[in-house]
């Protein structure tokens, strides 16, 4: 199983995600997604802070929470200036009506000049195209990010 | 002309219409060569998204396109729909992500001669002094919430004020630089939180800020309306509302979702998502939208004004010596509330423009006395390595597609393609030996960015010229680009 892919879109750019269980996928999309906006999604080399930091949020849909969940990590990048690493936690759990998502993640809090450099800026995630479905025990998500 | 799938029809030298069907409450238009028609038909999805468009309540006359039509989200981008003001639906997706984001042309005296030796230090002065975006040092400092309301909600008055441009360069912006509608107190904390450092930044991608000559004068007398002459340096800023824009529309289009449920709206895609536009939910969109829009507008003049002191410092030009000045200011993302005449009624509807142009004819009574006699000058960019185009708005763009017109090139090969081609290559120096001195943040932006990454711009303009939409006045080579 590949964790993420990039597919082709002619504008903008694509990610296809896999995952065992919702929050693997999840977690793997996180990945995804700091590699389309860095390059990279492995950030140990670079210094954490010693703080945590906790994501909740609540969507009627799977497809509507990742959205969500990528409009997060897009504002936190682009105005905190944060990225999440390493993820601690991440739980996903059925409630009435929809769905939550709790993240708990170690934190980079001052962004290297190095990454910036590579940096590709999304505008959002959108909802064209996007899916979340299950098949033969795996999960596959698709979503295409406005450049 | 019949074709199988989508009943399409040719009813002019280049303007092809989709009859009617399904849900489609009024007729598709596309104005394409027939080879652009033919490219449209083999991939159909932009066609699909102008027979979507035509499902939207309200909407009167057709559901329009430019020939830069391409795929975008809910509306093809090079879309055009007017919706009736009273009955009619505003749609998120008929504007953008990037809302307002648009083109502005400024004016030198200088002619190529002059700068060409000093072409380089003036690439790399501009791009130290003009930001590109996330994780650039600012040119100007950080907003406060409440300047950032005064931007949002004054526009570019405001910033002239502090010290950005002349209040004369409000006379050649669209809406003076202002959406009379705006209302800071519906658009969302994060949406403020993400604008505060942008003013003033250019952003990556498509965006780009550019040294130009004036290559070639089609129309002397608009041209000389406008003050260009050939040989003549100019620069064409093309950028945004950055990420204050992006979050409203991202916020909005939630907010939409539903709205289109609540008043039981059946559109054919949720990108397309739209409220009735005398709605709580669609009159609070339309003054977050009118917010970005000063934004954007205030953005290009800040932009505007970086560069005109970068140009006083490299060249030790006096403001005599150089006449630095705005020659106009257009959107090509944005929704407007307008008057047009439909059938044999003035009516007012909401125009939206999703990569279209604004193309108003002479003596129209928004546009400034300056330009009263020629019409509305229309700024349609190229790629960074051929060219860019100047041209001026009709009656007929008045009968015919609301005062609009095309507003650029559209991408010929996928990011990643291009990126694929741009392997091994040093496209700095490919650019340097067609005459383009380049500066941009990430060796992707430029592979992205390449000419060949892009369709040539002049068979789009040239369709809308021969359309009698909007003629050309002049044609712009660039010699200078900074990207993000």
């Amino acid at each position: 199983m590949k964790a993420f892919k990039e597919f082709e879109h002619k504008a903008d750019i694509g990610l296809e995600i896999h995952g065992h269980s919702l929050e693997e996928l999840f977690a793997n999309g996180l990945k995804g997604f700091y590699t389309l906006l860095f390059g990279i999604s492995d950030f140990d080399r670079f210094e954490n802070s010693t703080e945590t930091y906790r994501i909740s949020i609540q969507e009627e849909t799977p497809e509507d929470l990742l959205v969500s969940f990528f409009s997060e990590i897009n504002f936190l990048v682009n105005v905190k200036k944060i990225i999440l690493f390493p993820v601690i936690t991440i739980k996903i759990e059925k409630i009435a009506p929809g769905y939550s998502l709790f993240l708990e993640s170690g934190l980079i809090t001052r962004i290297p000049e190095e990454l910036w450099d590579n940096f590709t800026e999304i505008k959002a995630p959108t909802y064209h195209g996007l899916l979340i479905k299950r098949e033969n025990k795996l999960y596959k998500a698709r979503v295409i990010f406005d450049v | 002309m019949k074709y199988q799938k989508i009943p399409i029809k040719k009813i002019d030298g280049n303007v092809f219409e989709i009859e009617p069907f399904g849900g489609m409450l009024r007729p598709g238009r596309i104005y394409a060569s027939d080879a652009m028609l033919q490219g449209l038909l083999d991939d159909d999805a932009p066609l699909q998204q102008v027979i979507n468009v035509a499902h939207l309540p309200g909407i009167e006359k057709y559901s329009l396109a430019m020939p830069d039509i391409h795929w975008g989200y809910g509306f093809p981008i090079g879309g055009v729909a007017a919706t009736d003001w009273k009955e009619g639906v505003i749609s998120p997706g008929g504007v953008g992500y990037d809302i307002n984001c648009g083109m502005r042309l400024a004016a030198t005296a200088l002619q190529y001669d002059e700068v060409k030796k000093k072409l380089d230090k003036l690439i790399q002065e501009l791009f130290k002094t003009i930001p590109t975006g996330v994780g650039s040092s600012h040119a100007i400092r950080k907003l406060s919430k409440k300047e950032l309301q005064r931007v949002a909600q004054e526009g570019v008055n405001w910033v002239i004020e502090q010290g950005f441009g002349q209040p004369t360069d409000l006379e050649v912006i669209e809406e003076k630089g202002k959406m009379p509608f705006a209302d800071f107190s519906v658009v969302s904390p994060r949406a403020v939180e993400r604008g505060l450092d942008q003013l003033g930044t250019l952003g990556s991608g498509n965006h780009f800020l550019e040294i130009d000559v004036v290559d070639q004068i089609y129309d002397p007398v608009a041209a000389a309306a406008m003050g260009l002459f050939k040989g003549q340096i100019v620069i064409l800023i093309h950028t945004g509302s950055r990420g204050f824009g992006y979050q409203i529309c991202d916020d909005y289009l939630k907010v939409m979702g539903k709205a289109a449920q609540k008043y039981h709206l059946h559109l054919p895609d949720r990108q397309l998502a739209a409220a009735p536009i005398q709605s709580p939910e669609g009159q609070d969109y339309f003054a977050a939208m009118s917010c970005a829009a000063n934004f954007a507008w205030s953005n290009r003049q800040v932009i505007m004004h970086l560069a005109y002191q970068t140009f006083k410092r490299v060249f030790s030009a006096s403001d005599s010596d150089l006449q630095f000045r705005l020659v106009y200011d257009i959107s090509h993302n944005i929704a407007k509330k307008e008057t047009h005449k439909i059938g044999n009624k003035e009516k007012t509807v909401c125009v939206h423009r999703k990569g279209a142009t604004r193309a108003l004819a002479p003596n129209h009574p928004l546009l400034s006395e300056r330009y009263k006699s020629v019409g509305q000058p229309v700024l349609i960019p190229g790629d960074m390595g051929r060219y860019s185009f100047v041209c001026v708005g009709t009656q007929k763009a008045m009968e015919e597609t609301f005062g609009s017109t095309c507003h650029g090139a559209g991408r010929l090969m996928s990011r990643n393609k291009a990126k694929k081609a741009g392997l091994g290559r040093n496209l700095i120096k490919e650019m340097a030996k067609r005459g383009v001195v380049v500066q941009a943040k990430g060796k992707a932006t430029l592979a992205e960015e390449m000419p060949e990454a892009y369709k040539n711009v002049e068979s789009v303009v040239n369709i809308m010229h021969a359309s009698g939409i909007s003629l050309k006045v002049a044609r712009l080579k660039p010699i200078g680009v900074i990207k993000g």
